[in-house]
């Protein structure tokens, strides 16, 4: 009865890992660099230099919306921190009646301020953050869709794993089992060893994701208990209920002695965010959030102030198990809590999954390869297959070291540059595809790794060549992240670059000889 | 650093149950074990890993904790595998 | 050892076998699961709110269960049946559940 079950099993989880292989492995891809995204922006940006105190940074914040955007609806302020030397600002300008609603594009309502509330004149550029984004929206195509794709892609995730675990005969036995030489053994070898090896971490990181945009995907729940969405998010966030703008002009108190006071009311913990509602105004209101890194949970606390007293009119409601759990959940699954450690751990954990999705793709073709009815002109969908594979693997990787290039490359005044830098992405992946259709199966994959490999070693040697020398030593002086970033660019290289010579060198193993090689043998 | 220690003891469990398991006891000790150090193995790398837990629990904070457990059970897996290919490659 | 056979007919119900069976999964399953979790919703003994988001939390468990049992079961109708029934029967408990007790 088992071996009927089994067998069911395995083919599912064949087919669901297979049909999202290609965009689960970009996911993981991108969704392990995010778990760095504050250091890749800060890489990407290597004019800001300067930390600064996250209190007089925020008040010099404020002066600078103050004097530009003293009309805004609210403005939202980021302080430093540990991970981000900036402060980053945005805001939502005011909506006048009968203005027709203009849709505003991300960089007119943002800015990057220094300590001292000055506009840093940094290079234009999405960093990290785009690569954070793009692990669920993607990019070229609505945001809506994009999501809807991923959670169909998570959602077979899941699958694949159940029924991975459910069809892996000897998870216990084979747990050290890792024979490299033996073709497709090895392959499975691989795929089964970064499976289990992390498999705590896959069915967290999965079901948290699929839990983190639930609302889209499963908003059954409350619209059975509620007619509409707006009176579930009264019900569930009471105090949030939105202040109207009274028109009477008054100051707004120091945030200071404020952001103190939320310090002490948690313990210590950093401020995350400081949001102020009609600011200006008589009914301004400041609201404090905690920063990421003091709780697992990702719903942290928050506390409201008058904008003019500087009085404490509400804090964040306790939460009920079950909003306390889907908070707990998200924030397991974004690891922004995570100290150094641990964010170390995610990531090579994060590394282990793309290892896991990328030797099962090529497990497939490897399997399926010595099955076939004639090897030497396989059929369009293997083939297919086996060109994707090639474009997946290697050319993201490839994608993201021509984003890191194309960042120190690009010039500064250029318009639409952060765009372009994205463009830079998607123009060398789109040409390792089609490098990969053009030759040979075997050199597509030699050519392809070795090019990925170049691209990473390229990183460092184009960093030294144009950061300015001032500012690189200024920065090496107790500033690890570039020598970090160095090494890991340089380890990529290394281990794009291995991966192309064992590609290299494999050769055929002797097939068993059955009627058909005779045939062709004999032919 | 309390995520090195604990990478550390999780090593040493999963060294003692791979050594336990048969197919592995040659790579690891050169020589064939009787059931009976393989179970006391079993039992002795079973407690390293949950005194990895204990410690991670204790020291990091037990939802933190447990979470850093995971990773350094990965970690030390890993570990543990490398060093077992290279020394049945050694042994070749 | 008896072998559990996957029923596997000939021609044309062969081919359709698991397009079907695929379909019962993806479409079915999630349509018997949105179900589950608006009934849990509603049954569960918490506040609305944390009633509602407990049923959300659940549900990818209870899809990726149902898709794993639909993979594993021998016919593709009994497959369909079940769909059919237990839709019906949770369908007819949220309906009246809300006729009833209506919505915040």
């Amino acid at each position: 009865m088992k071996d009927g079950f089994r067998q069911s099993m395995a083919a599912l989880h064949t087919w669901t890992g297979l049909l999202f292989g290609w965009l689960l492995f970009a996911m993981f891809v991108t969704g392990t660099a995010a778990y760095f995204q504050e250091e890749i922006s800060r890489w990407m940006r290597p004019e800001l230099v300067a930390t600064a105190p996250p209190a007089p940074a925020t008040q010099a914040a404020i002066r600078w919306l103050q004097s530009t955007q003293p009309d805004a609806e609210s403005w939202f302020i980021t302080p430093p921190s540990a991970r981000n030397p900036a402060t980053e600002v945005f805001w939502q300008p005011r909506i006048v009646d009968g203005e027709p609603h203009a849709r505003r594009r991300r960089g007119d309502t943002s800015a990057t301020l220094d300590g001292d509330g000055r506009v840093v004149a940094v290079r234009e550029t999405r960093g990290g953050f785009f690569l954070y984004r793009f692990h669920f929206d993607l990019h070229y195509m609505p945001v809506l869709w994009a999501r809807y794709l991923v959670g169909i892609a998570a959602m077979f995730m899941l699958v694949a794993i159940l029924s991975g675990i459910i069809t892996h005969k000897k998870i216990f036995a084979d747990f050290f089992m890792l024979r490299f030489g033996k073709g497709q053994r090895s392959w499975l070898d691989a795929h089964n060893v970064t499976a289990v090896f992390a498999l705590p971490f896959y069915l967290m990181i999965t079901y948290t994701g699929l839990v983190t945009l639930a609302t889209l995907y499963m908003p059954w729940g409350i619209t059975a208990n509620y007619a509409s969405p707006e009176t579930f998010f009264a019900d569930v966030f009471p105090d949030n209920a939105e202040v109207a703008h009274t028109g009477v002009a008054a100051p707004l108190a120091p945030v200071g002695p404020l952001m103190a006071v939320a310090a002490q009311r948690w313990g210590g913990a950093a401020i995350g965010s400081v949001q102020i509602a009609n600011p200006g105004d008589r009914s301004a209101t400041i609201t404090l959030r905690q920063a990421a890194n003091s709780a697992i949970g990702a719903r942290g606390e928050s506390l409201v102030f008058a904008g003019v007293t500087g009085r404490v009119i509400g804090s964040s409601a306790s939460q009920g198990g079950a909003m306390a759990t889907q908070s707990v959940m998200v924030g397991l699954h974004a690891g922004r809590y995570a100290g150094w450690g641990l964010r170390w751990l995610y990531f090579l954990s994060g590394i282990g999954g793309t290892i896991m999705v990328g030797s099962g793709l090529v497990l497939w073709t490897v399997k399926r390869r010595a099955k076939l009815p004639d090897p030497m002109r396989p059929h369009f969908g293997f083939r297919l297959v086996e060109r994707l594979n090639i474009a997946a693997i290697a050319g993201l990787p490839a994608g993201i070291a021509t984003y890191f290039l194309a960042n120190r490359l690009l010039p500064t005044g250029m318009t639409e540059r952060a765009e372009w830098e994205i463009h830079s992405l998607f123009l060398t992946w789109g040409a390792v595809l089609l490098w990969a259709i053009a030759r040979p199966y075997r050199r597509a994959w030699v050519e392809s790794l070795a090019l990925t490999s170049a691209l990473f070693a390229a990183v460092p040697v184009v960093n030294a060549l144009t950061v300015p020398r001032d500012l690189l030593s200024g920065l090496m002086t107790g500033d690890w992240l570039f020598l970090a970033f160095d090494m890991a660019m340089l380890l990529l290289a290394l281990g794009f670059g291995q991966a192309a010579r064992k590609a290299a060198t494999v050769t055929s193993k002797p097939r068993r000889r059955t009627r058909e090689t005779r045939e062709m043998a004999a032919a | 650093m309390i995520h090195a220690l604990a990478i550390i003891v999780t090593i040493l469990g999963f060294a003692c149950l791979c050594a336990a398991m048969a197919r592995h006891r040659k790579d690891v000790f050169g020589h064939i074990l009787t059931a009976r150090s393989a179970r006391r193995l079993r039992i002795a790398g079973t407690i390293a890993l949950l005194s990895a837990l204990a410690l991670d629990m204790t020291c990091l904070g037990s939802a933190y904790g447990a979470v850093a457990w995971c990773g350094h059970l990965t970690a030390g897996a890993a570990l543990v595998l490398t060093g077992l290919n290279r020394k049945a490659a050694r042994r070749k | 050892m008896a072998r559990k056979r996957i029923a596997s007919p000939q021609g044309f119900a062969a081919r359709i076998n698991l397009p079907l069976r695929v379909l019962g999964a993806i479409v079915g399953g999630y349509g018997v699961t949105s179900l589950a979790v608006a009934c849990l919703a509603r049954i569960l003994p918490l506040r609305p709110a944390e009633a509602s988001i407990a049923a959300t939390l659940a549900s990818f468990a209870i899809y990726a269960g149902i898709i794993v049992a639909i993979f594993s079961a021998r016919s593709v109708l009994r497959v369909w049946l079940w769909l059919e029934a237990v839709a019906l029967l949770l369908g007819g408990g949220l309906y009246w559940s809300i006729l009833t007790g209506g919505r915040l």
